[in-house]
């Protein structure tokens, strides 16, 4: 076999020089004289060069060396113009660059898979009604779902994450989630130090036990694995560590946590109804059955629980399944391809750019195209001399927008708003620059092929200018394409401006300029009693009144206007003289707020009838509440709210903090923002 | 037999191989041979025979090594193996057919 060139060269001319040796050899045998012998054995041969030619060519793949060739030849043109080098390949750098940054986002998302074994046979359900805006079960219910289903080959929940301290030397706040002891297993997790617990560590009243996320072990434990086994201060009390989370671990909620505890449900006092904590519910798929299968199967177990749920409610509640991944992107879907096409759209118009470049570009060449024609170099050969510079192009576009996009890419993660999944593992790897690789090629031959296939004119020879028509056509037709989907983006980022314009805009009913807010929680450990945290309260409200800048102050247990705060059913707030009819529909949620008296000072919320809260309010043994107008009106219609006396009934999550007493209506507010449901 | 559907390419390479069955042998042992055999009546043309050598070669149906040959100078030597014994068994008994096919249809006027 011949590799190298010179070599081949060599050999097969050393091979022809010794026939033309033995046939000169042959023809002094024959009686001529030696120079003679010689040129007639050249003659005999033929064309020697043809033949060397011909032989050299066997071995030699012919694509390669006239690819080499075609790049050379680009590469050379391209040297002698480079403000048009410089315009395409940043053009396509852009486009390419807004679009890999995009896709990587996406990309997680929509396409890549779950960090968890066989993740299209997770499902996400429970029961949807007005009182949470997730899904969720009832104690009671899921544990009367878990003994009946036969859908699922695992069943498990979990009561979600929540703050908790690590009280050691050096106090951390950290999220805490807490889960059955089935819920690693049917997520397929396995720790990969130590072990996940037991059920029976999973009861009511067994010492506690908590597995380590990956990062916590590496930050607060050294990463040591011989951490397993000793005990650290969990809210004041002492947890027992068994177990290390893999790297990857994710919840299937998406929100964070440094530790994985068990939720030691109280069965029995769930299954009696007494307390209803809320667990959300996952279960894996048995292979084969599907979605549907499943959600028919549960229908029985659904209309069962459905009795315990106040009859005027029942049509306001739904049984809701849904594969996690379909669960996880719910909102972000949509968003995500919105996106993805607004970059596509992108970079097609920076195709369509570089397309015209290389048009423009194409008519000034087009007497030396002719003229190679002219000598006899194939059509294929110019196509793919054409495609071969656009192709080059496209890859130092994709090289510098690779570059770019690792820009993009920073500031969009640094930009976004929070609640975009798996934003922060969004990075450049190699499906993304496979990706990337995959634009550039798709680009390359976008823009390429319309020079490419204009074809090169004889008569261009002459050098009169008679083949502009059709070339003219087609770049008329590409400005036309670029023009419609510069529209389609100016419309839909006008779309977006707009929205966003009018969010900015919206009333909050409140004035939240120069407010400051920040959230304090109380390890209940140190304060368990309630008064405890009252007089915390007080005293951090004298210190912080007395610093010099602040012009008012006031605590409340959520801050306005959305973050999460009590929520009650309206149709279960009882009016006093009028028993609550159970037999109504929920009316949807009442947003409340428990708020001290400066509250509607300090954010300018102005009483429109009635009087704001009172210090003595704070220490009256009396209760009072505020209602907003439109509340008021929807409660008492064609009537003075003033005065009033009302009980709010069953509530939202957090039903243990609202105790059921009456209530005497002190003063109306506005009402302008709703929180919003699903 | 199957009919002879092959083009007359294959002409060159049948004689190169057949030329080769006896031993090893260099691109002009081969011309030689092959002019002496068929006393004159066929002579290859050098500027066909070396990229046809090549080609076969290529196709792994010929070894070919160089060898300092009777008169001193280096010479390439070409072999036919055992693929090469194979082909040229395919190619003689193409041949036949050709040649039976051919003389039918020129005796038929």
């Amino acid at each position: 076999m011949f590799w190298k060139k010179d070599k081949l060269d060599r050999e097969v001319r050393e091979e022809m020089d010794y026939h033309l040796s033995r046939q000169a050899e042959l023809q002094q045998q024959e009686g001529r004289p030696a120079d003679e012998a010689r040129n007639e054995a050249r003659r005999r041969f033929g064309n020697l060069a043809q033949a060397q030619e011909e032989t050299r060519r066997v071995h030699i793949a012919r694509w390669t060396e006239t690819v080499a060739q075609d790049v050379h030849y680009a590469l050379r043109s391209f040297a002698r113009m480079p403000a048009f080098i410089t315009t395409a390949v940043i053009a396509l750098a852009l486009g390419i660059g807004a679009s890999t940054a995009v896709f990587s986002v996406v990309d997680r998302i929509l396409f890549r898979s779950l960090p968890y074994p066989h993740e299209d046979r997770l499902v996400w359900m429970g029961m949807a009604a007005p009182i949470d805006q997730q899904e969720f079960l009832f104690g009671a219910d899921y544990l009367e779902w878990r003994e009946r289903q036969t859908a699922f080959e695992a069943f498990t929940s979990w009561r979600g994450a929540s703050d908790c301290d690590l009280t050691a030397i050096e106090p951390t706040r950290l999220r805490c989630a807490q889960a059955e002891s089935t819920f690693l297993p049917t997520l397929g997790i396995t720790p990969i130090h130590g072990r996940n617990f037991t059920k029976d560590e999973d009861l009511p009243n067994a010492p506690k036990v908590a597995l380590l996320s990956h990062r916590l072990w590496r930050s607060h434990f050294g990463a040591n694995p011989r951490i397993l086994g000793e005990t650290i201060q969990l809210q004041g009390e002492p947890v027992r560590l068994i177990g290390v989370l893999p790297r990857d671990f994710e919840l299937p909620s998406l929100s964070h946590a440094d530790i994985v505890m068990p939720q030691a449900l109280d069965e029995a006092r769930e299954r009696a109804r007494q307390r209803q904590m809320f667990l959300t519910v996952f279960g894996r798929l048995k292979p084969g059955m599907t979605l549907q299968q499943a959600r028919a199967s549960f229908q029985p177990s659904f209309e069962h629980s459905l009795q315990f749920v106040p009859p005027g409610f029942r049509k306001e509640v739904q049984l809701r399944m849904n594969l996690l991944r379909d669960r996880q992107v719910r909102d972000t879907r949509q968003a995500s391809l919105v996106l993805f096409g607004a970059v596509v759209c992108v970079l097609l118009v920076a195709c369509a750019n570089v397309a015209n470049l290389m048009l423009a570009r194409s008519a000034a060449r087009q007497r030396e195209i002719a003229v190679r024609l002219a000598i006899g170099a194939a059509r294929g050969r110019l196509i793919r001399q054409t495609l071969t510079e656009s192709l080059l192009l496209s890859f130092a576009g994709g090289l510098l927008g690779i570059a770019l996009a690792y820009i993009f890419l920073k500031t969009l993660v640094a930009i976004a708003p929070r609640g975009i999944p798996r934003l922060e593992q969004a990075s450049l790897d190699w499906r993304v620059l496979c990706f990337t690789a995959g634009m550039s090629l798709i680009a390359g031959l976008l823009f390429g092929l319309a020079p490419a296939l204009i074809r090169p004119r004889i008569e261009n020879l002459t050098g009169t200018r008679a083949g502009g028509a059709p070339k003219a056509r087609l770049r008329q037709a590409l400005v036309v394409a670029q023009l419609a989907v510069s529209v389609v983006l100016l419309t839909g980022a006008g779309l977006l401006m707009n929205s966003l314009w009018r969010l900015q805009n919206l009333p909050l009913g409140l004035q939240p300029e120069n407010i400051l807010t920040t959230t304090v929680r109380l390890n209940p450990a140190n304060y368990p009693r309630p008064e405890q945290r009252f007089v915390f309260f007080q005293h951090l409200e004298d210190r912080l009144r007395r610093l010099p800048n602040v012009q008012a102050l006031a605590f409340s247990d959520s801050i306005p206007p959305s973050d999460r705060s009590l929520a009650m059913i309206y149709s279960m707030i009882e009016k006093e003289g009028q028993p609550v009819n159970r037999n109504q529909r929920t009316g949807g949620m009442v947003v409340c707020r428990n708020v001290t008296p400066q509250y509607f000072v300090t954010l300018s919320i102005p009483i429109l009838r009635g009087r704001g809260f009172t210090e003595s309010d704070r220490r009256s043994s009396d209760e009072y509440i505020i209602l907003s107008n439109a509340l008021a009106h929807q409660l008492f219609p064609g009537e003075e709210a003033l005065g009033k006396r009302i009980r709010p009934g069953a509530s939202g999550n957090t039903v243990h903090l609202i105790t059921f007493l009456w209530y005497s209506v002190l003063g109306r507010m506005p009402h302008k923002w709703r929180m919003p449901h699903k | 037999m199957q009919p002879f559907t092959n083009n007359l390419q294959g002409t060159l390479e049948l004689l190169i191989l057949k030329a080769l069955a006896p031993g090893p042998n260099h691109g002009f042992g081969i011309c030689q041979h092959i002019q002496t055999v068929s006393d004159g009546l066929l002579r290859v043309e050098e500027g066909s025979l070396y990229p046809a050598l090549h080609r076969l070669e290529k196709q792994k149906l010929l070894d070919a090594e160089w060898k300092v040959s009777d008169n001193g100078r280096r010479a390439r030597y070409y072999r036919l193996n055992a693929a090469g014994r194979k082909a040229l068994a395919q190619a003689e008994e193409s041949w036949e057919i050709l040649r039976k096919g051919v003389t039918k249809v020129l005796k038929f006027a």
